[in-house]
């Protein structure tokens, strides 16, 4: 009788502990998962900068073209990966101006990295207009 | 009566024991949660200042970028900088030089509809105009603070190469009057020393003429290049200074080069525009002075 109260009294000790450690686990677990991994996100804002820098370099913004410009923006955006970009120019006197915007639509509940570079526009040895592209990159 | 006691002795003894490993635990784990919590908080933190600061430097620099085209159109200067094998530098600006009263004025024009553009885009962009217009156009040789300027009093150009230090040795000047026929040079040297200063000109009609002469850069000596019809250039150098002025109404090239100069740990660049370009995010607290480095 007395050896099976102690049996039982054993089992309820080791349960109790598996209860505290299990709630342990489950505490720190929630922590890690809720905490985020913030090196995705910068390494998204560097991709979004590549691309503007390398669309610049290219002469890509030169166009002023809308479809040239998305085309470019397609070849050199990794696969897993949205980008929106908002393209405003001025012709060299001020006196015309435009913005147009191509891309993905922005996503919610993602984390958006956004920046701007502005740029101008150099025609046979003559600036023809100034530019700023601003772009929104996330991970789709 | 005394084996219970003992017994009762060993049952609170397990008792304690238990409890105080429970409060043990419970203490680790609540500082690792505690840890947790701040690193994670921090490292969200340190992201918004990276990506704080890749943001300023993309769009300063992009500025930075856009003015230097501008410059590159417009300015008719063009530097380059030598690297010679026994690791000194020549630095070489190249720019068409003419008596006329608009001088930069397209330069000018076109710098301020940029200033424009960029202000009315973006609010936390602003450029020191006065700087950037400034007909002087002020290079300075970097790291050796050899200034290269230039004046417009009354329509004629002069360039002026101005030192901190002789730590060069020689100025070579190539004076290109193309269409322009040379009439003669004359020369008139100073003290002698062993700093070079020569005088190259040519012109479209196969005129190639030098006045060079080992001299002390602290005295005075001058060439002076005619043209037919009267007009000349005029290049003088004293106390160190190096000043080239024309009243030619034709462009005249002028490849002014400082050779070897000393080697330094730092590379040799052209600088311009120093503090125009300002970019603050007031709300991410950052800020960045630009300047332009032309070469």
């Amino acid at each position: 009788m007395y050896g099976n109260k102690k049996a039982f009294i054993l089992t309820l000790d080791a349960f109790l502990a598996l209860v505290v450690v299990l709630i342990a686990l489950g505490a720190a677990s929630s922590y890690i998962a809720r905490s985020e991994n913030v090196m995705p996100n910068i390494q998204t804002a560097r991709i979004g900068s590549d691309i503007v820098k390398l669309l610049e370099n290219t002469n890509s913004f030169d166009t002023l073209d809308a479809t040239a410009i998305k085309n470019d923006i397609d070849n050199i955006i990794p696969p897993n990966y949205g980008m929106r970009l908002n393209i405003s120019w001025a012709d060299s006197s001020l006196e015309k101006k435009g913005s147009f915007e191509i891309g993905d639509k922005l996503p919610d509940k993602k984390f958006i990295s956004t920046g701007e570079r502005f740029f101008v526009v150099i025609a046979n040895s003559s600036l023809t207009h100034y530019g700023l592209a601003k772009y929104w990159i996330w991970l789709k | 009566m005394k084996t219970r006691r003992r017994a009762n002795k060993r049952k609170k003894k397990a008792f304690f024991f238990t409890l105080s490993m429970f409060l043990l635990v419970t203490a680790v784990l609540s500082l690792a949660v505690v840890i947790f919590h701040y690193t994670s908080e921090e490292k969200i933190e340190r992201t918004v200042e990276i990506s704080s600061l890749d943001r300023l430097y993309d769009l300063s620099s992009s500025v930075e970028n856009s003015l230097l085209q501008i410059f590159n159109l417009y300015s008719d200067v063009n530097a380059t900088i030598t690297q010679n094998p026994d690791n000194t530098t020549n630095v070489s600006i190249t720019e068409r030089i003419i008596r006329k009263e608009d001088w930069g004025e397209e330069f000018e024009e076109e710098v301020k509809n940029f200033e424009t553009f960029v202000e009315s885009q973006n609010e936390n962009v602003k450029l020191d105009i006065e700087v950037i217009t400034n007909k002087e156009l002020p290079l300075t040789i970097l790291p050796h603070n050899i200034t290269y300027s230039r004046d417009w009093a009354t329509g004629h150009p002069t360039l002026h190469v101005t030192p901190e230090t002789i730590n060069f040795n020689s100025y070579s000047i190539i004076v290109d009057s193309g269409d322009v026929k040379i009439d003669k040079v004359s020369s008139q040297f100073g003290a002698a020393g062993s700093f070079y200063f020569g005088v190259r000109a040519i012109d479209a009609y196969g005129s190639d003429i030098t006045a060079k002469k080992l001299v002390d850069p602290a005295d005075s000596h001058q060439v002076q290049v005619f043209f037919v019809g009267g007009n000349k250039v005029k290049i003088t150098l004293d106390n160190n200074k190096l000043e080239i002025w024309t009243n030619s109404e034709t462009p005249i090239t002028v490849i002014t080069t400082i050779d070897n100069l000393e080697k330094s740990n730092e590379r040799v660049r052209i600088g311009y525009l120093k503090g125009a370009i300002n970019v603050t995010f007031p709300n991410l607290g950052v800020s960045r002075i630009g300047s332009i480095l032309i070469d």
